[in-house]
């Protein structure tokens, strides 16, 4: 079953002699439990890609579906209420919120949601990603290995259709990038959850299922000839 | 953590200097407007006191009324109390003058007449006395007493009640003699006045007016306590009204200061979590909940601040009530020193929220707008169209200037706030002293031509006289002298030989009247409210000057970044300095 699948999906950035086309007819679609990868040149069109599959900005012509629903055409607070329940963001820089300690960042999405978190659930959660421990620490008592890796908590909290990861070992040394993508890659083996991550590192791109090059705007599919 | 919204009293405390200076001008604001509307409070209180003592608690009053007259007023659904005092001309206690009147009972309160012991005259041989008199002659309640009435009658009458002592006949040493109704009837009114005292709530203008039209009594037959109507702000043309027009003006000024100062404030808290709003809007929160966590931070700092800015508006009118008690005992002696304003306090309590709602509300929707994009591509702007190059700036200024210019167009909000506090901090200076000036208001007495001795003689006083205090040194004739009236201005306020020098030159038929205590005092009252008036305009300026600073601090921390760009190019300090 398809979880995402892009049809057509065009882009393009300014009129006349300054336009640009950062996405051109990008057909994709990724099975559920999938962990698959992006990669591609800086300005290549990665993460305009990204920013319409999860529905952040707008596409000039094309449909995104997600879940079987076409994200686009959905209202500002119909979107939100979507965005919160499936999609989960993970970012390079970890974007966590400074003020709340670390359960309190991996709570906030279910929060946003009018529910009371699943105190099992959210436990269960730090003891995978380590955190038992420091959960009661504010982002900046910890290490950028250990924030990541609480970005990786709040994207699984409310156990989204699709985890996006934007090149999330980008701020990291290579052991903390190992820990995070043997996380995204537990996430989806354990809990089945789909996942698209944006890479530049070809060898961490190679941990995914499948991988999509974008190259001036066009998405090709590595090894898909091979299949 | 059980809800999002939690999120705002977080920022709060991990912003504390921030939320500091916020809850700060919140207080500073409430306290302003608490102390001002307390202080006009109490002083409106005190004055209607002071009118209630000296006038009579009615509004208005039907000289030389007939019987129809009095029984259809008194018959109005909208007259509270109204009586009638007569008087009754000229009598004789002993061979000694007294004057006789004649007070209806229900109305007597209203017009101080306070009875201390006994009861009203109701019986013809009954009169009621004032105590000085009584005491005087050490005479008691029961006692019988021989008076001449004004008709030539002589009879000896029993007093039937005592009153309280009225300054004005205790000073001339006349004992005012109230008769029966009986008595009264019996004798011909010099005067009567029938005093009126509508229910609350009535418009007494219009009241006054239908009475005057279906009675047909003429404009002259109508008295009105000028004082009362004006403190119930029932006339036009006065200066309470003139007092509630300056609270009105401080009210407004208070709320624009501190909304341009908060909106500032929270502006900057907004501007610098755009990222982070970006990041909520990513993991879910829709627009409304944006808003709502702005709103409630908002929320926090007027719960915080309103409470801390009543008790301090408190403080002011304590120590301001305290200062005017001090300074002026006799303007201002029987002020009250504890005031609790319901008015003050409600301003206050309106102001805080006012300000803080109004403030928050443009920068919560500035927050709601971020877009989730913000939080992926990690820029700290709010995205604005590039408007068009300004190309020719660097072609007609130097390039630093040019750059100012530039930097101050792209942010038109930027430069609309900043032109505003500082729009806002010269209309203050300049608005302030003129609308709020105690000279303008009429309260400043020392004018150049303010006498200091006054002669005054019923008989007619010789030339000679004038001619020798015009000769005389040290003063000077004022105006026009008459035979009656002579003003005299000294050179020195404690020339007080000269003064005695003047009192040697006049005989008893002349008074001479020294005016220079009453001339300090209305000076001190004008003093007072020039220290009021004036301190409350360097508050205003310190809100202003923060609100300055604040602004200006924004904007270069908001462009840092370039700057450090230049610094590399060669961009010297001075050159930054231009930049403004």
């Amino acid at each position: 079953m398809n979880i995402l699948s892009t049809i057509d999906l065009c882009k393009t950035y300014g009129k006349a002699d300054t336009k640009v086309i950062a996405l051109n007819k990008v057909s994709i679609s990724v099975s559920k439990g999938e962990f698959v990868s992006v990669i591609g040149p800086s300005g290549s069109g990665k993460s305009t890609l990204l920013n319409m599959v999860g529905a952040l900005d707008q596409p000039t012509s094309g449909t995104v579906r997600i879940d079987g629903r076409d994200i686009h055409t959905m209202k500002e607070e119909e979107l939100s209420v979507f965005r919160r329940r499936n999609i989960g963001f993970i970012f390079q820089s970890f974007n966590l919120i400074p003020e709340l300690n670390v359960e309190e960042n991996i709570v906030l999405p279910i929060l946003l949601d009018y529910q009371q978190p699943d105190k099992h659930y959210i436990n269960e959660l730090l003891g995978i990603l380590g955190l038992t421990e420091r959960k009661h620490h504010l982002p900046s008592q910890l290490s950028g290995g250990q924030q990541q890796r609480v970005a990786i908590g709040r994207a699984l909290a409310t156990k989204p259709a699709l985890i996006l990861a934007d090149e999330p070992t980008g701020n990291l040394d290579s052991k903390n990038s190992q820990d995070v993508m043997n996380l995204l890659k537990l996430s989806v083996d354990q809990y089945n959850q789909t996942v698209m991550m944006i890479t530049h590192n070809h060898s961490y791109a190679s941990f995914a299922d499948r991988v999509f090059e974008v190259k001036d705007g066009m998405v090709r599919e590595l090894g898909e000839d091979r299949r | 953590m059980k809800n999002y919204l939690v999120l705002a009293p977080k920022y709060l405390s991990g912003h504390k200097n921030r939320t500091r200076l916020t809850i700060f001008s919140v207080i500073m604001a409430v306290a302003l407007v608490v102390g001002v509307f307390s202080m006009l409070d109490a002083l409106v209180k005190f004055e209607k006191a002071q009118v209630l003592k000296s006038e009579g608690n009615y509004h208005i009053l039907i000289r030389n009324p007939n019987k129809t007259e009095i029984d259809t007023i008194k018959s109005r659904i909208d007259v509270e109390n109204s009586g009638t005092l007569k008087d009754l001309g000229e009598g004789k206690i002993d061979d000694e003058v007294c004057a006789l009147g004649f007070m209806d009972e229900n109305f007597a309160g209203n017009l101080n007449i306070v009875l201390v012991e006994g009861n009203a005259p109701i019986n013809d041989h009954e009169i009621m006395l004032e105590k000085w008199y009584l005491d005087q002659l050490a005479l008691n309640r029961g006692d019988t007493i021989n008076i001449t009435l004004s008709n030539g009658i002589t009879n000896d009458y029993v007093i039937s009640g005592v009153i309280d002592d009225w300054g004005a006949t205790k000073a001339a040493s006349i004992p005012f003699v109230f008769v029966s109704p009986g008595t009264s009837e019996g004798l011909t009114a010099v005067t009567s006045q029938y005093f009126v005292l509508f229910k609350e709530g009535v418009n007494i203008q219009n009241a006054e007016k239908e009475i005057a039209a279906i009675l047909n009594i003429p404009e002259d037959r109508i008295g009105y306590n000028e004082g009362l109507l004006a403190l119930m702000l029932q006339t036009k043309n006065n200066r309470v009204l003139t007092f509630y027009l300056i609270g009105a003006v401080l009210f407004g000024l208070v709320l624009v200061t501190g909304i341009v100062m908060i909106y500032n404030t929270f502006n900057i808290s907004v501007m610098d979590r755009v990222r982070q709003f970006g990041l909520l809007r990513c993991i879910g929160a829709s627009k409304k909940q944006i808003r709502r966590m702005v709103r409630r931070e908002s929320l926090i700092i007027s719960l915080l601040a309103i409470p801390l800015g009543v008790l301090a508006g408190m403080l002011i009118t304590f120590v301001c009530s305290g200062i005017l008690k001090i300074y002026n005992p006799h303007l201002f002696g029987d002020i009250s020193i504890f005031n609790f304003s319901a008015i003050g306090i409600g301003a206050g309590v309106l102001t805080g929220f006012l300000t803080v709602f109004i403030a928050s509300m443009l920068p919560a929707q500035k927050a709601a707008k971020v877009s989730p994009v913000n939080a992926v591509s990690g820029s700290a702007e709010i995205k604005i169209s590039i408007r068009q190059k300004r190309g020719f700036l660097t072609r007609v200024f130097p390039v630093e200037i040019a750059m100012g210019v530039n930097s101050a167009m792209n942010k038109k909000r930027t430069l609309i706030l900043m032109t505003s506090s500082i729009a806002i901090s010269i209309i203050l200076f300049l608005g302030f002293s003129v609308l709020v000036n105690p000279a303008f208001m009429g309260m400043k007495t020392d004018k150049p031509y303010t006498e200091d001795l006054t002669l005054t003689s019923d008989q007619a006083m010789s030339p000679e006289l004038l001619k020798k205090l015009s000769q005389l040194e040290g003063t000077e004739i004022l105006g026009n002298p008459t035979e009656h009236v002579i003003d005299l201005q000294l050179r020195d306020k404690n020339d007080e030989q000269t003064v005695s020098e003047v009192g040697g030159m006049i005989d008893e038929t002349i008074t001479l009247h020294d005016k220079r205590q009453m001339n300090a005092e209305a000076n001190n009252a004008f003093m007072t409210m020039a220290v009021f008036i004036y301190g409350f305009v360097a508050v205003i300026a310190v809100i202003s000057m923060l609100n300055m600073i604040n602004t200006m601090n924004t904007s270069v921390m908001s462009r840092a970044n370039i700057w450090q760009c230049c610094g590399p190019w060669g961009c010297q300090t001075n050159s930054l300095i231009k930049w403004f």
